[in-house]
């Protein structure tokens, strides 16, 4: 992950419902009803982001077959994305990509659940 | 981020320059000892969670800290707190728990540096500190270093072709390099 776009410091997935997931264009085209929902939860997302964020945001436009990816200026928000995806409902893939200032490039981390918080393998 | 063209490393030493002045050229990454002058200090490297969350917990606005990786596990969603720049084993230069906070926080400068590094307050007294440094300034010999000291000036860094002893009233002629 490189070219940091402004101010987006961690990029999170946020991964389709189950049933979603690992689907091929073909199938996209035929059942309009997942379509539909993964249109739906993308908005959903986007209006927590807008209510929730202290920070800039940004999400992509871009899917792929597990899910959608976030771009996040600050740490807390990102923290709370990830408290909150039982209450809201979307999962967060385990790996996020936090911006590193000596490489430039965004490095991946596996997110790491304890009872301390959460924090990175 | 763009690197800098030139960054100042502040070691251990106590200098009576006043750290205003030293901004003039360029950021500033200082051990953790230099609290009482935080508001100058552009980036601290610290090892010690306590130093780390004392300069993460100032007012108005925290200072970026570069930490080790354990800490930086523990602070990712800290946007000040960074990690160490991943370093692979280089001639002459050991890496280990035992590498001086000063060593450490001029590689990190030369993680956001690409030009000039001035040397400020960096105490060479002991031996292994100056053999890193000496070590770290032939690996990077694209990069200029300047050590500033008061009289008499330091031979210690001699034969390194890159890196020169400059007292600190002729320091003004670094603004012109």
């Amino acid at each position: 992950m490189t070219d940091r776009p402004d101010r987006i410091n961690y990029i999170v997935k946020i991964l389709w419902p189950p049933h979603c997931r690992n689907r091929n264009q073909k199938v996209l085209e035929e059942r309009a009803d997942i379509v539909k929902e993964m249109n739906g939860m993308r908005s959903k997302l986007e209006n927590f982001l807008k209510a929730s964020c202290s920070g800039s945001y940004k999400v992509s436009n871009e899917y792929d077959m597990q899910g959608f990816n976030i771009g996040l200026e600050m740490g807390p928000d990102v923290y709370n994305l990830v408290l909150e995806q039982a209450t809201i409902g979307y999962e967060v893939s385990r790996e996020i990509g936090r911006y590193n200032i000596f490489s430039d490039k965004y490095i991946k981390h596996k997110i790491l659940y304890t009872a301390k918080g959460i924090v990175i393998d | 981020m763009r690197k800098y063209e030139y960054i100042t490393v502040l070691g251990y030493n106590t200098i009576q320059l006043p750290f205003s002045k030293l901004k003039q050229y360029g950021p500033i990454i200082s051990v953790s000892s230099h609290k009482e002058e935080m508001q100058h200090l552009d980036y601290v490297w610290t090892r010690q969670e306590k130093d780390l969350l004392w300069y993460l917990q100032q007012k108005p606005s925290p200072v970026d800290c570069v930490t080790t990786p354990e800490l930086y596990k523990k602070y990712v969603f800290y946007d000040e707190v960074h990690s160490f720049p991943p370093i692979s084993p280089q001639f002459n230069l050991t890496l280990d728990i035992n590498t001086d906070d000063q060593t450490l926080a001029l590689l990190s400068a030369i993680g956001l540096c690409d030009k000039r590094v001035l040397l400020v307050g960096y105490d060479i007294s002991d031996l292994r500190i100056l053999k890193d440094l000496r070590s770290v300034i032939m690996l990077h010999p694209d990069m200029k270093f300047y050590f500033l000291c008061n009289p008499p000036k330091t031979k210690q860094l001699d034969y390194c072709s890159n890196a020169e002893c400059i007292l600190f009233k002729d320091m003004e002629k670094l603004k012109n390099d």
